[in-house]
């Protein structure tokens, strides 16, 4: 499978937080859950891809072009949607076509109208005054009127309606009917992942925890719940997140560890969400004792 | 090249919804007066092109347009210099219409169908429209100035940003009166003379003047702005 994206070894360094050899990849022709909790990381990369943050070390490819001596080049075929409108807001779709025409070499006009009017956007209203789905289809319009060929999309359902949300996927799901194209998809919602992607990155705390098929990921992790006596030696040390209650406990673990357990433990597959909360609580409960006495 | 030409228009189409308004209540006011009273009024023109620079600092900042330039297939730099360029093309093209404003009130002398034509404020209105080079001293001044003032308050702004205007702009007439304010004690001193160039009284002349004083102003505006682009370029958007 060709790679539409590619990161290798990515180290940003801020002073309250750091990107720690994030390496992942999406080949053609599929969508790309990326996910992870508020603050993981998840802008700071998407911002790396696009020149926007420089930089410490590592690499990225876009299209098999590099993004920060090719930036322009890879800028040409690259959709971008951010969880806030980036245009002037007193202006129409129209004055924002004629703004952005003249950048992009394969703007296609006939193009642009017909989205709008396919997305129910009105030509002669300010975007401002837009809905929050609105706004979200007008930048999947401007990526599909040059001909975008990977879109990035940073927590684009955050703030959206139930209606406008399903909009949206389905937008994403007819755009990757073409082979040659990608999405690279960041949220928190991961029903959303849940529903449409095929590729999973997991980022907590600057680092990948996953990245992989999502299927392959369901399949990885099972909720394990039970009484804590009956833990056997050494499998504890394995669990993600334990969390003891007053009756019982609850963890994450690893379906390659599964074998063997006693039948008083019960488990059942991991949604994406709740494999998030694991994580977060591995890093708040887990060997700190005193905080499981909830 | 290419790409600081789509930043102009980039920058116009920004702003042009909002500030023909200004203009046309502008060209009213200062158009009127210079074609009645005083050639040299057109000068006042000059608050147009700030109507057309300012705001874009604004919008940018309200709808974050940083997003737009890491979106958007152009360096940084074009971007920014395609501002600077806009800011000389602005003015320029406010100059040509206070030039024209002003040809035609010298053309057309209207003053002479006011009443009271023997009052010695109509005499100082008639002299106004016999001195041609005062009015093209005024117009090439002014707007060159306003052009320099606006050059060096947009790479301030870019650089420091926008909270800091207030404070830029005082720092920046504060050092102008206290240099004004010690060149004036030592020359009244004798301790320094002051050869300044004498400006030509023909009109050719001064259309020469002002010429010159234009690619000044382009000068400023190209230093402005690689000084501006190279500061921008080292900072992540």
């Amino acid at each position: 499978m060709e790679n539409i994206l590619e990161i290798r070894g990515l180290c940003k360094k801020y002073d309250d937080f750091a990107l720690e050899d994030v390496s992942f990849s999406l080949p053609k022709g599929y969508i790309m859950g990326f996910v992870g909790q508020n603050g993981s990381g998840k802008t700071t990369t998407i911002r790396s891809i696009l020149n926007m943050a420089k930089i410490d070390s590592g690499n990225i490819s876009v299209f098999g072009l590099d993004s920060v001596t090719d930036s322009i080049a890879i800028k040409e075929r690259l959709g971008v949607v951010f969880d806030s409108l980036y245009l002037a807001e007193h202006l129409n779709t129209k004055q924002i076509e004629q703004q952005l025409k003249p950048f992009y070499k394969d703007w296609d006009s006939t193009e642009f109208s017909a989205r709008l009017r396919a997305f129910d956007l009105p030509d002669n209203k300010k975007v401002g005054a837009f809905s929050k789905g609105m706004k979200m289809k007008l930048m999947i319009a401007i990526a599909l009127s040059h001909k975008a060929e990977l879109i990035i999309l940073d927590e684009p359902t955050s703030g959206l309606d139930p209606v406008a949300r399903d909009e949206l996927l389905d937008i994403l799901s007819e755009y990757i009917e073409d082979e040659n194209r990608g999405v690279l998809f960041s949220t928190h919602i991961t029903a959303d992942v849940e529903r449409i992607a095929d590729f999973v990155t997991i980022l907590h705390d600057g680092k990948v925890w996953f990245t992989g098929e999502r299927d392959t990921l369901a399949e990885s992790y099972a909720v394990l719940k039970g009484a804590e006596e009956d833990i056997p030696a050494g499998l504890k040390e394995k669990l993600i997140g334990f969390h003891a209650y007053r009756n019982g406990f609850d963890a994450l673990i690893h379906t390659d560890d599964l074998a063997g357990l006693p039948a008083a433990l019960e488990y059942e597959k991991a949604s994406i969400d709740e494999i998030l909360v694991y994580i977060a609580k591995e890093d708040r409960y887990e060997r700190h004792p005193e905080s499981r006495a909830v | 090249m290419k790409d600081i030409l789509k930043a102009v228009r980039f920058d116009y189409l920004t702003v042009a919804p909002f500030a023909w308004f200004g203009v046309v209540l502008s060209a009213l006011l200062f158009g009127g007066l210079s074609l009645l009273l005083a050639p040299a009024m057109c000068a006042f023109l000059s608050i147009i092109a700030p109507f057309f620079v300012l705001p874009l600092q604004i919008v940018a900042d309200q709808c974050g347009f940083n997003k737009l330039y890491g979106v958007l297939p152009v360096s940084r730099k074009s971007l920014v210099r395609g501002r600077f360029l806009y800011l000389f093309l602005v003015h320029l093209a406010v100059q040509l219409a206070e030039l024209v404003i002003a040809g035609i009130a010298h053309a057309a002398n209207l003053y002479r169908f006011l009443p009271n034509q023997e009052s010695s404020m109509m005499k100082i209105v008639g002299d106004a429209f016999a001195n041609r080079s005062f009015t093209l001293l005024a117009v090439f001044g002014v707007c060159v100035l306003v052009g320099i003032c606006m050059a060096f308050v947009e790479m301030m702004t870019q650089i420091k940003g926008r909270e800091s205007l207030l404070r830029i702009v005082f720092l920046a007439f504060s050092a102008i009166l206290v240099t004004a304010f010690i060149i004036a004690k030592l020359v009244k001193k004798e301790i320094l003379t002051l050869d300044l160039p004498r400006l030509p009284s023909d009109p050719a002349g001064m259309l020469l003047t002002g010429a010159a004083a234009d690619l000044v102003l382009l000068a400023v505006c190209v230093i402005c702005g690689e000084i501006t682009a190279a500061a921008m370029e080292k900072r992540e958007l």
